[in-house]
């Protein structure tokens, strides 16, 4: 994309802002359009759920509409929106008592030698991802997937950044678990390695 | 920590090595001797290589109209202020036990009502923000830090990009091997309105071929597009196991041959 297209982008997406904050619903529709994979994806990484990832994402962006006069412009509007929605995420989390006591491997597919491809093993990754107990998978969705610094969700979770690093060391070691590959008797006699 | 070869490094371990490559660290130098740890420490980067690549997701088709819906039914609380003071005056005159001081303070409390509802400028405006929103929890501390601080390290995020990923015509491509036997580039997000949308590719999509040559990286779309000098040209991709064709930039469907 060049760089006048995105100059253009940006004018087209102030002007949305402003009259999403003077309440015009389409131009409401027009942003949500714009970010509403960012958004969906930020929560449902975190809560590993679909159902409640739909709630979790209605809500960051009804939030989102209602908070709209707060923002400022000082950062991008998809970096505050993808905030906020993270913190919609975090703080459901937070608040939520519900522990995951899902074994490590039950109902995840088995991955084989055979299936060893690129698409096929993201979709495994993410229903382990899925499986990871809620702390573990903040963690390690904020920072491996989402790119975060320890310091930032140190700041975010209000943890020290070493208790963040131990958490990932620990979530990287259950999805290794997860991730074990299964060998069926075709691929016996194949390579044994796998994702 | 002295590592034998018969003491594998522990999967947390493997798990710092990959964040903290330290090469005089002892356990650097545990893997490269112990064949075994370093097969372990490869997966585990395979999958931090992958985790850093997922796509984004799409959001179910209704979002916007539950969203919608939402926003709707909040609208109607703005009058709960005044139903609040109504039922406060009601209960002034038990408290007063006088029917005229009684409606006097509810007039009192209901101007004050009035003016939060109208969302006055300065203190009064800031409690109408409260008042208007009864169904929304407090925001919390995090909530503020987001919305009125955004920091540094946000800015720095915003454009997400990873290692090895290029974007280009609205599209961010992965290059991928052995899909289906074939190489290709995988389609990692679309921007809405762009070339790419228009031409109807999605997440997860593996772009295999464009003017019939096969793309394996993003210069091959764009030799694609300067060989094609304006014409239309066929760009092939698959998706769910089965393969599409359209053409650029229209999104048509290709004609067939």
């Amino acid at each position: 994309m060049s760089e006048s297209s995105v100059a253009r982008n940006c004018v087209e997406e102030d002007n949305l802002i402003t009259r999403a904050k003077a309440g015009d619903r389409s131009a409401m529709g027009e942003l949500h359009e714009l970010h509403a994979r960012r958004v969906y994806t930020a929560v449902r990484r975190l809560v590993g759920n679909d159902q409640l990832a739909e709630d979790l994402s209605q809500e960051a962006w009804v939030r989102a509409f209602e908070k709209l006069e707060l923002f400022r412009g000082e950062a991008a509007f998809g970096t505050w929106l993808y905030r906020l929605a993270t913190n919609v995420a975090l703080n459901y989390l937070r608040r939520s008592s519900k522990r995951s006591s899902v074994e490590a491997g039950a109902n995840l597919p088995r991955i084989t030698k055979a299936q060893d491809d690129v698409i096929v093993a993201r979709h495994v990754l993410i229903q382990a991802i899925d499986q990871l107990p809620p702390g573990y998978r903040r963690v390690l969705v904020l920072h491996d997937v989402e790119g975060w610094t320890h310091q930032e969700i140190a700041r975010s979770l209000s943890c020290s950044p070493g208790t963040s690093k131990s958490q990932l060391h620990k979530a990287r070691a259950r999805m290794r678990e997860l991730m074990q590959p299964v060998s069926s008797s075709n691929d016996d006699m194949r390579d044994k390695a796998s994702l | 920590m002295n590592q034998s070869a018969s003491e594998h490094l522990t999967a947390e371990q493997i798990s710092e090595l990959l964040d903290e490559p330290r090469k005089d660290k002892e356990d650097w130098l545990h893997l490269e001797t112990c064949e075994e740890c370093r097969a372990e420490f490869e997966r585990f980067s395979r999958i931090r290589m992958a985790l850093s690549a997922l796509p984004d997701l799409d959001p179910p088709a209704d979002e916007w109209t539950a969203i919608e819906a939402k926003l709707d039914s909040k609208e109607p609380r703005i009058n709960q202020s005044v139903l609040g003071f109504g039922w406060y005056a009601g209960r002034s005159r038990l408290i007063f036990g006088s029917r005229q001081l009684a409606v006097t303070v509810a007039v009192f409390v209901f101007a004050v009502g009035v003016f939060a509802g109208l969302q006055l400028p300065g203190p009064i405006g800031f409690f109408a923000e409260n008042t208007l929103e009864p169904g929304l929890t407090a925001p919390v501390v995090q909530d503020k830090i987001a919305l009125n601080e955004p920091t540094e390290l946000e800015s720095q995020r915003a454009p997400i990009q990873q290692a090895g990923t290029s974007a280009f015509e609205g599209a961010e491509f992965e290059p991928v091997r052995r899909y289906e036997g074939r190489s290709g580039l995988l389609v990692l997000r679309v921007t809405p309105r762009t070339a790419a949308a228009k031409l109807g590719l999605r997440s997860g999509d593996v772009v295999v071929d464009a003017g019939n040559l096969p793309t394996r990286q993003v210069p091959d779309l764009i030799q694609a597009i300067n060989a094609s000098q304006g014409s239309p040209f066929s760009v092939r991709w698959i998706r769910d196991g089965r393969e599409m064709v359209k053409l650029w930039p229209s999104g048509e469907i290709r004609p067939k041959e």
